[in-house]
């Protein structure tokens, strides 16, 4: 049987992802202030099938407002809404409706995070506190559905693979990253081979919980 | 300087200052020497915190503050520079109720987006608000944010979140507001306060089984073991310390 495979998150690197990934792959991309509870459980595959069970969620959402470094000081209310707190409610909304997909399959989510939050970056604090909060939100899923057989990880990644090119360089240096130990990053195939292998009860069926940081070697931060 | 007074002169505001963590706090503070903004929701804790620092000889004032809306958090800072001349700690330790423990898919959904507010856009004005005035000195803003925020939380898994959030803050503040010499860390304590009493109360066993995991084989005392921390981060002993999470629990987080 296949894998039902669901990317929540256009853009970089969900669409990049969704074409590499495993399976039955249905990528959305939804406007996070659009997102309710009842947000998967609404989803239809193109040929109009409900989404019924998941094997996998892979968690990709980030607006542009997170992505576009601006200084706290020049950030409005709504701003800050937009780049984080609704992003953030989004995502804890998409797992609150998966939760009976995922039971269904002993299934896998997965949230990809950009490495801001876990090193922290000037000008993008926004995306740093959703990143932060998404890559704790995947270790409470781990402890609160591991009886449930549902495993949760966070795919941490550089932030080229989530900022428009004339933003990358200034993250890189807001970040303070060092240059990648094996001298290049990882392509979008070869971040989709680890979450397959995440999300593959015969090679990982012991593991969940688990924040890999997969940029090549830039970060070694633990 | 009176000996142990290594806040002399300077002003803080602490945010959720009416009672446990943050009353804790608020009194360290001001036991250290600063002039302390009590900045509360509710006047009914606030004033009673601010007279009792009074009481014991420092000075405090309550400001009533929904640090959810801007315009509440512009008038504590405000009301801080206004008094006492300037500003140099921040502290922004109020959090909203989290709720029943439970999975995530058992939340109440209305009880979601007050803890992200209350965590995330209250962090993000306490820090708009406060910088041009931490700039001046230049001095220090502080975040309370939780073990479980680093290590995830079963039973709290919004309020994990939101701490985690917060720490993602605290590591890029301090790097976009390092150079103007602005520090920025958080604490992630345990302590026992009234909402903790009142999860010990609902369950009985918590308290047992948290102490049997904390090293120190005890629950922190709000004043007494978590308020130095926040003296020490605030103070010129700390001024080499920024984007840091100081967890005072006991030991009962290994994690760092």
């Amino acid at each position: 049987m296949s894998r039902d495979v669901l990317v929540v998150g256009g853009g970089d690197p969900g669409a990049s992802l969704a074409a590499e990934l495993s399976g039955d792959v249905l990528l959305v991309d939804p406007a996070p202030v659009d997102v309710d509870d009842g947000f998967v459980d609404g989803l239809a595959s193109a040929d109009g099938t409900p989404v019924n069970g998941l094997d996998l969620l892979v968690h990709t959402l980030y607006p542009d407002r997170s992505r576009t470094p601006t200084p706290i000081e020049e950030m409005t209310v709504g701003h800050w809404a937009a780049a984080c707190d609704v992003p953030l409610e989004a995502a804890i909304r998409v797992a609150r409706g998966a939760h009976r997909h995922l039971v269904a399959r002993q299934g896998t989510i997965i949230f990809c995070v950009p490495l801001v939050g876990a090193a922290g970056a000037a000008n993008l604090v926004a995306l740093a506190g959703l990143a932060e909060g998404l890559r704790v939100l995947a270790r409470s899923l781990a402890r609160s559905w591991g009886p449930d057989q549902i495993r949760a990880h966070a795919v941490t990644l550089h932030p080229s693979m989530f900022l428009p090119p004339e933003h990358t360089a200034a993250a890189v240096d807001a970040t303070a990253l060092h240059d990648p130990a094996l001298g290049r990053l990882p392509s979008a195939a070869e971040v989709a081979a680890v979450i397959d292998a995440l999300a593959d009860g015969r090679m990982t069926s012991g593991l969940t919980g688990a924040s890999l940081v997969m940029d090549g070697g830039a970060w070694m931060g633990g | 300087m009176t000996e142990g007074r290594v806040l002399e002169g300077q002003v803080a505001i602490v945010t959720g200052a009416g009672q446990g963590v943050g009353s804790g706090i608020a009194s360290a503070l001001a036991a250290a020497g600063a002039a302390v903004v009590i900045a509360a929701r509710r006047a009914a804790n606030g004033e009673p915190a601010a007279e009792s620092i009074r009481a014991a000889g420092h000075e405090a004032v309550f400001v009533r503050c929904d640090v959810t809306q801007a315009d509440d958090v512009h008038a504590t800072v405000a009301e801080a520079v206004d008094r006492f001349g300037g500003l140099d700690i921040m502290v922004h330790n109020a959090v909203a109720h989290a709720g029943r423990p439970g999975g995530v898919q058992f939340t109440r959904s209305d009880m979601i987006r007050p803890q992200i507010v209350t965590a995330t856009t209250a962090s993000f004005l306490c820090a708009r608000a406060s910088l041009p005035h931490l700039r001046r000195r230049p001095g220090t803003l502080i975040l309370l944010t939780s073990p479980a925020g680093v290590e995830g939380s079963a039973n709290l898994p919004i309020y994990a979140t939101v701490k985690a959030t917060q720490r993602g803050i605290v590591k890029s503040l301090a790097r976009e507001w390092g150079p103007g010499g602005v520090r920025v860390n958080a604490i992630a304590p345990v302590a026992l306060t009234p909402a903790m009493e009142a999860a010990v109360a609902a369950n009985p066993s918590l308290e047992t089984r948290l102490v049997a995991r904390t090293p120190l084989g005890r629950l922190g005392d709000a004043a007494a073991d978590i308020g130095p921390v926040a003296v020490f981060l605030a103070s010129d002993g700390a001024r080499y310390i920024t984007g840091q999470t100081i967890v005072a629990d006991g030991g009962g987080f290994l994690g760092l």
